[in-house]
């Protein structure tokens, strides 16, 4: 088995992308898109009145104010590209046999791959993200449609900006995101897919339920489990034949809105795959002022906990869901407040449980004051997204499945659209918006690095008003998402959402799966102290490893059907059995079942023989069949210590049969004598 | 190890399904029913076979409940509340979200009849919260060794068949199962599985159903009819299910025919189903599925709450009313009231019960009924039956039996005559065990087990590569001689013996173990003995002296002596007389493929690439070519079959070419030493490569071999689902026709639903009749462009256009006529460059343009294909007729 960490990503947006090889197949886990990148653009409808076209003069202008502070001129003017996971385009597509996505963002690269000539691996993603993954990539085409309407169509088919020249002038922080650190990322640029290969995508997508047990070419049994994060998520397990491998990405133990992590459906394999990062991420900002490197040791904690059920209790514990929910009500309170001073709330946000949760909250807290403030969701998709979300009890939380059994909607914003408290729109520009428009109110809209779709023209026609807030994740660099908007008099309140294992549960829940083999990323190595698995190896970015078998020989079930059919024979110590039937590989396990054409005339005779033939019981054997003969020669002693010779047969039929120390050979004219021959060479000698 | 049933109920009857079955020490109940005809005892399953002493928890593993009809969930409350089993139970989301609403019902009916309550709502509650439950698909460890698994089912939402599976040993229970969609339902599907027992319901044992749109469409009819002459319609079923479906035909219908007459629900609980109906919109048919976004087609427009005041009000109405059957409640209220009307309607969807009101109705038109000693109900109203049930027919049934091939089957809820019949079919035509148990039997069948042995590396990978032998059929195969057809089956068969190469070894104390038979000689030290056969061919020989020197030399010299004395003999002498010839012998021995003339047991035991194989054939070939006439390759043998002479005739000449011994075929000794170091060499060089081989697979991959998925059984399509067809089979064949059914055009025409009319009213119609079809702006003047353009061509004496350059200047022209008009074989001189060259980049933009999937073609305006030359005449006319046609 080998695994090669393609990209550890950038945070939930951005999930993590590997490659795995089992059992001769390549598993690409993921295929991302780094949005964050978009943000070196520049979104159009500012830099349109001071842009100047790239000429040299600017060139110039551009390369003395290099080290000055960035401003709006220096984002790159121009239609976006965007950019994948970094190392994949060095990987050839066609060779990839299964594609596993664990979330709906996981899924934003994939029309890249599925568009390459001779792509054929098959995609296999939860029902759920899949709608949803499929509804976030054509709101992408369609707000990058919108956008290149601006550009007009390509008119070079370089870029001006990918050229050196283009790159040169670039602001370091830009070029940074441009070409990557080690300037090796220029390659994973990609002009966007259009609408037709995102289709085309989804045809060749394979849903599948929860728990749903698939099984490629009969080898890999693949299951997906929820992880928690968001609706559709979820981790995988793959068992071959040799193998059982649990794959981990971004987990939430105890959800508000997905179905929780299941983890003890991850029980029982041998190698796990830690592919979390978010504890990475999160930390990052505070680590680079002080490089603590303190791990933490919750061994205190874990030492009491013996059993499962009390792992799994602690696990289970829902302090962070009640500390996300608390956060949510503070949002809502900021949001409230500058309603309440005539203010309008933009949240860019594009976690679908986040927004759904805020909607039922913030509706909540404006009805309760006599406010009259309506909630805007401008989103092409958002439609079609929300009918989604009350269509699938399946995938969410227990909570909202009671809601099923009771008869009540699955989300409250079901009924807030129907009382008209929330309305929904598929663009800014659409005449019921602007018929309805009122001020001051809260917009959602997705948030597209700020650079494409309704946010951008809301976030420069607010961010002048210093009542207005803008609802912000943070993560990606806020201050270069914000370039094109500053001076900004709006408010911002950035917040974190809880993305993934928190890292005093990792240690508990590695306890609960006990996995014989660990994968953890090195990156996360200095923070917390693994004891639990019998091995750990730390993989990072761009490094492959390989692992050793864990079985050293292939289990083979026989049918006892078949088995009882054997024509056994004992030997010194063993009792041995040619085997019969066929050979199947079904749900990654041989098997031995009997032929369906039953070997009627099919005699059950040796093939393979060992030891030497007595010559002279060979003689006894043949005149009890009839048949005589006569010793002819016998070779001397001296040359060999078995006996070999020629006997030479004239009753029935001339014949002769030549024994020597590693064969014999039957010599005749007559069918019948031959086989009369072997069976009696048969009865002398040893063999299966 | 055996699979025990032990049949609760609906053994050879319908109701109270439930089925208890252990598998390998597990225990799980199927179903949980109560039997509707029955108010006593007999109502709920013998709960005490399971156990004596109560003690469910530990005699069951689980409860598996397929649906939430009350055959198959009555007793559910009754066995966990008052039973006290409080082990897990398993059913689908919308069986879990429906089912309370269904026991809920049915409690208070029984409430209403002043039954003896055998359950509470407080029980119903408590025992829904010990429910767990599943999707589809999804594969529950129920413990360490129980799996289970649904599938969908039809029937009604959240139906569910389910799989389990315990160590080795599967079954299905397929609960009620539909193979046909319906409007909200698709058809039933499953995975191919391995079973050693198939559960499968029988309720149409032995009927085949005809098309239910048939049905549909009378059902609409008699409701139409009865509306239209203001009667009511009365509709009683119960809450879930068929409610809905009906629902979705009459919205439909009313949508089309621009009614107006409402449609109420009876009481808030049908309504409060459609809420669920909404949110698991995923479990109804795909054609449903795909609408949520746009509108949810169980949020009904015409749907109105019903009022008891409602009752008498004038003027027509559709009601649905709980409960179905008419077995009292507010359906038999209003019944009551509206049976003495001729104007009005009473139709019933699908089974009655023996007993009910709906039953006497079915059976023989009443004019009136008793409902108890004092009260009588005058009967004036015409009754319909709605006779499309959830079920599968015979042929569904029988479909399902075939493609899962278990190895037994059992068939319950069914009526026992019908079932014995279909057990008969699915023994003879499928040859699978079948059984139908009466209640309270218990039927035991054997399960599968397997042995587990480890399998060496050597074995597993040489089961990778295929390992084809053929072999030809035996003459005597009598299906063959029969008939002419014989020649035409090709009797060389393949097989393949990958698996005969491997050997199972016990051992005593040690786990069984397979390996490969070239693994098992190393294993035992022993070398390998091998037997070969070489084949003798009578010649003649001149010197009959030769004979009797050369059985003397047979036992005075030693072989390499005698060949090249035999070989000097052969090529001096050959044609004469006979002689034992010795063919094809040398140091290492071996047969001329003749093995497999010979018999096909001993083609194993040879090889054909050998060293010395090729001087003894150059010695026949050189014979052969001296055309003596008395050479004959099987003696006075009768020939091999044709096939076998041709190969081997192709084998040999092959062979020459390979030639790599010695050239110098007069010196046999040499050829012996020859041989033998050649032999010896390629051994060392198969035993190179394989070395090799060997250590470039550790290298490429430590555990896995890279080709497992060479053994793999079959293509993934293979494993696709099975599912009954998504639309009515055109082959159903009606059991009962009907010979009177006149069919209503205008009627008929409503009923194609797949396009809308244009016209709703008959006044709109008309209307339309005398204006033409309005076109937009833009068609129009294309149109109007067209035929101008088209009036312009004009034709040469050799039946081209002669003038196709200066009419196709207009884009819009060609937009429509140039793919057809340039495409043609006439034009392809000028494609290619001719006297007057098209321009092919003004056209390619226009296929461009044509390409634009925004571009709306308009079917008017598409041209014949011009590949034949049309005759001036003919081509007026269609003009003409085109023309009559539009201003028509």
């Amino acid at each position: 088995m080998k695994f090669t960490c393609l990209s550890k990503g950038g945070g939930f947006h951005f999930p993590p992308c590997h490659m795995l090889s089992v059992s001769g197949f390549r598993i690409l886990l993921d295929c991302p898109l780094d949005l964050s990148s978009l943000a070196i653009f520049s979104p159009v409808p500012i830099a349109l009145e001071a842009h100047e076209s790239l000429d040299t003069d600017s060139v110039v202008r551009k390369k003395q104010k290099i080290e000055k502070t960035l401003d709006a001129n220096d984002l790159v003017f121009a239609e976006p590209w965007y950019k994948t996971v970094k190392n994949l385009h060095l990987w050839d597509a066609s060779f990839i046999d299964v594609i596993l996505i664990s979330s709906p963002m996981g899924m934003l690269g994939l029309p890249f791959l599925t568009r390459t000539k001779d792509f054929s691996a098959k995609i296999y993603v939860t029902e759920a993200a899949a709608r949803i993954g499929q509804l976030m990539m054509e709101d992408l085409v369609s707000m990058h449609m919108e956008l290149r309407q601006f550009y007009g169509p390509e008119d070079s088919a370089f870029l001006q900006w990918m050229r050196w020249e283009g790159l040169e002038v670039l602001p370091s922080e830009l070029k940074k995101i441009a070409l990557g650190t080690d300037c090796e990322e220029l390659g994973a640029w990609m002009p966007l897919y259009s609408a037709v290969d995102v289709k085309d995508c989804m045809r060749k997508v394979q849903t599948l339920k929860y728990a749903e047990e698939a099984c490629y070419n009969g080898t890999l049994v693949i299951k997906a489990f929820s992880s928690g994060l968001e609706i559709g998520t979820c981790n995988w397990t793959i068992n071959g034949p040799k193998r059982n491998i649990a794959y981990i990405s971004s987990s939430i133990f105890v959800s508000t809105h997905a179905m929780d992590f299941n983890f003890l459906g991850l029980q029982g394999n041998d190698l796990i795959i830690f592919s979390d990062f978010s504890t990475l991420h999160t930390t990052e900002n505070m680590e680079n002022d002080n490089t603590y490197c303190d791990p933490v040791t919750s061994s205190n904690a874990s030492d009491d906990l013996y059993n499962l059920e009390e792992i799994a209790a602690s696990l289970l514990k829902d302090d962070e869901s009640m500390e996300e929910m608390e956060k949510l009500a503070f949002i809502c309170t900021c949001a409230f407040d500058s309603v309440r001073a005539g203010g309008s709330v933009l949240v860019p946000i594009d976690r679908l449980g986040i927004v759904l949760c805020l909607l039922e909250q913030m509706s909540l807290l404006l009805e309760s004051s006599s406010l009259k403030v309506p909630i805007y969701i401008i989103s092409s998709v958002a439609e079609e997204l929300l009918a989604f979300t009350n269509i699938i009890p399946e995938w969410l939380c227990k909570q909202r499945q009671e809601k099923l059994f009771s008869g009540e909607p699955l989300f409250a914003h079901v009924k807030l659209i129907k009382e008209r408290k929330i309305h929904v729109f598929p663009a800014v520009h659409s005449v019921e918006l602007l018929t309805n428009w009122q001020e001051p109110c809260v917009v959602f809209c997705p948030h597209w690095s700020l650079r494409l779709g309704p946010v951008i023209h809301l976030l420069r026609y607010w961010c002048s008003d210093p009542n207005s807030l803008l609802i912000l994740e943070s993560g990606d660099d806020a201050n270069l998402a914000l370039l094109p908007f500053k001076p900004m008099a709006m408010k911002v309140l950035q917040c974190s959402f809880l993305s993934g294992i928190s890292l005093q549960k990792v240690q508990p829940l590695l306890k609960a799966l006990q996995p014989k083999l660990l994968l953890f990323p090195k990156d996360l190595r200095c923070k917390i102290q693994i004891s639990e698995a019998n091995t750990i190896i730390h993989y990072s970015e761009n490094e492959t490893l390989c692992m050793p078998s864990s079985k050293e020989s292939t289990e083979i079930d026989i049918a006892t059907d078949l088995a009882s059919q054997f024509h056994w024979k004992t030997l010194k110590q063993e009792t041995v059995t040619r085997l019969d039937g066929e050979l199947f590989m079904d749900q990654g396990k041989h098997r031995l079942l009997s032929g369906f054409q039953q070997a009627d005339s099919k005699q059950h005779r040796p093939l393979l023989h060992w030891g030497s033939p007595d010559l002279k019981r060979l003689l006894t054997e043949l005149s009890k069949m009839g048949i005589t003969g006569t010793l002819k020669k016998v070779m001397d002693s001296a040359e060999s210590k078995i006996a070999a010779g020629i006997i030479d047969i004239d009753d029935p039929e001339k014949a002769l049969i030549d024994v020597r120390e590693t064969g014999t050979v039957i010599i005749t004219a007559d069918e019948n004598l031959a086989s009369h021959i072997f069976k009696a060479i048969d009865i002398v000698l040893d063999g299966i | 190890m055996a699979i025990d049933c032990l049949v609760l109920g609906a053994g050879q009857e319908v109701g109270k399904s439930c089925m208890v079955v252990s598998i390998n020490g597990k225990r799980i109940m199927f179903d949980c029913g109560m039997h509707m005809g029955y108010t006593d005892s007999r109502r709920y399953p013998d709960f005490s076979l399971i156990s004596k002493t109560g003690d469910f928890d530990n005699a069951l593993t689980c409860v598996i409940v397929t649906h939430f009809h009350l055959d198959h969930i009555g007793a559910l409350p009754y066995f966990t509340e008052v039973c006290g089993y409080k082990g897990p139970i398993y059913m689908t989301y919308p069986t879990k979200a429906l089912a309370p609403l269904m026991l809920e019902d049915y409690r208070k009916n029984m409430d209403r009849r002043g039954e003896d309550e055998q359950f509470t709502s407080d029980h119903i509650a408590e025992c829904m919260k010990k429910v767990i439950p599943v999707d589809l698909k999804q594969t529950v460890q129920v413990d360490k060794d129980l799996q289970i698994r649904a599938y969908y089912a039809g029937h009604v939402i959240g139906a569910a068949m389910f799989y389990a599976k315990v160590g080795d040993a599967a079954m299905v229970y397929t609960g009620d199962y539909n193979m046909t969609p319906d409007r909200h339902l698709g058809a039933a599907q499953i995975d191919r599985l391995q079973l050693d027992l198939l559960i499968t319901e029988s309720t149409y044992a032995t009927t085949i159903r005809d098309s239910r749109y048939g049905r549909e469409r009378e059902f609409l009819k008699a409701v139409h009819n009865c509306v239209a002459a203001g009667g009511k319609v009365l509709i009683p079923t119960f809450a879930l299910g068929r409610a809905q479906e009906l629902c979705i035909l009459l919205e439909d219908y009313w949508e089309r025919m621009n009614l107006k007459v409402p449609i109420y629900f009876s009481a808030g609980l049908t309504i409060q189903a459609n809420m669920y109906y909404k949110m698991l919109i995923n479990w109804t048919s795909q054609k449903i599925k795909e609408t949520y976004a746009t509108h949810n087609a169980f949020d009904f427009k015409n749907v109105r709450n019903f009022d008891r005041s409602l009752i008498n009000a004038p003027g027509p109405c559709v009601l649905f009313a709980t409960p179905g059957m008419i077995v009292g409640g507010f359906s038999l209220e209003v019944f009551m009231q509206w049976a003495p009307s001729e104007n009005n309607l009473v139709t019933l969807p699908g089974y009655c019960v023996a007993g009910t009101i709906g039953h006497k109705l079915m059976s023989g038109k009443p004019t009136k009924i008793d409902l108890d000693k004092d009260t009588q109900i005058n009967v004036r109203c015409q009754i319909h039956q709605l006779s499309f049930s959830p079920h599968t027919d015979a042929k569904g049934i029988m479909d399902l039996v075939k493609f899962l091939s278990p190895k037994h089957a059992i068939l319950v809820h069914g009526e026992k005559p019908k079932m014995a019949t279909l057990k008969e079919r699915i023994q003879s035509e499928l040859g699978i065990q079948c059984y139908c148990p009466a209640n309270n039997e218990t039927v035991t069948i054997p399960s599968t087990h397997y042995v587990k042995a480890d399998a060496s590396g050597t074995f597993i990978r040489s089961c990778l590569n295929p390992n084809f032998k053929f072999s030809t059929r035996s003459s005597t195969d009598k299906s063959y001689l029969d008939s002419n057809k014989s020649k035409a089956v090709s009797r060389l068969s393949v097989s393949d013996d990958r698996a005969t190469e491997g050997i199972l070894v016990v051992e005593k104390g040690k786990k069984a173990k397979v390996i490969h038979q070239d693994e098992i000689l190393h294993m035992l030290g022993e070398k390998k003995h091998e037997i070969q056969f070489a084949y003798c061919i009578p010649m003649h020989m001149a010197r009959t002296e030769d004979l009797s020197s050369t059985s003397h030399m047979l036992c005075g010299f030693d072989k390499s002596t005698l060949i090249s004395r035999l070989s000097m003999i052969l090529s001096d002498e050959l044609s004469e007389d006979l002689l034992w010839t010795i063919w094809q012998w040398s140091q290492s021995g071996f047969g001329l493929g003749s093995e497999s003339h010979l018999n096909p047991l001993l083609s194993s035991s040879t090889s054909h690439l050998n060293g010395g194989f090729y001087p003894n054939f150059q010695v026949l070939r050189s014979y052969a070519r001296e055309g003596r006439k008395h050479y004959d390759l099987f003696g006075s043998k009768t020939p091999g079959n044709e096939d076998f002479r041709k190969a081997w005739q192709q084998e040999m000449d092959e062979d020459e070419t390979l030639w790599t011994g010695s050239e110098d075929e007069s010196d046999p000794e040499n050829d012996e030493i020859d041989s033998k170091t050649d032999r010896n060499r390629l051994e060392r060089e198969i035993r190179k490569a394989r070395q090799q081989a060997k250590d470039h697979s550790e290298l490429i991959d430590a555990d896995d071999s890279d080709e497992l998925r060479s053994v793999w059984s079959g293509s993934d399509e293979e494993k696709t689902l099975w599912t009954g067809s998504e639309c009515d089979d055109d082959d159903d064949i009606p059991t009962e026709p009907y010979p009177n059914e006149s069919s209503d055009k205008y009627i008929d025409k409503l009923f194609e639903f797949e396009e809308k009319p244009k016209y709703r009213t008959i006044s709109e119609l008309l209307k339309s009749e005398k204006e033409p079809e309005e076109l937009s702006p833009g068609k129009k003047a294309r149109k109007l462009a067209v035929e101008n353009a088209l009036k312009k061509l004009k034709k040469g004496p050799d039946g081209r256009y002669t003038n196709v350059w200066e009419v196709m200047s207009d884009i819009d022209i060609l937009i429509g006529a140039f793919e057809n008009i340039v495409s043609g074989p006439e034009y392809e001189e000028l494609r290619q460059g001719g006297p007057k060259k098209l321009n092919m980049e003004f056209f390619k933009d226009i296929q461009a343009r044509m390409r634009d999937p925004n571009y709306k073609f308009s079917p008017e305006l598409k041209l014949k294909p011009k590949s034949k030359l049309v005759p001036k005449k003919k081509w007026q006319k269609a003009q003409s007729r085109r023309r009559k046609a539009q201003k028509r």
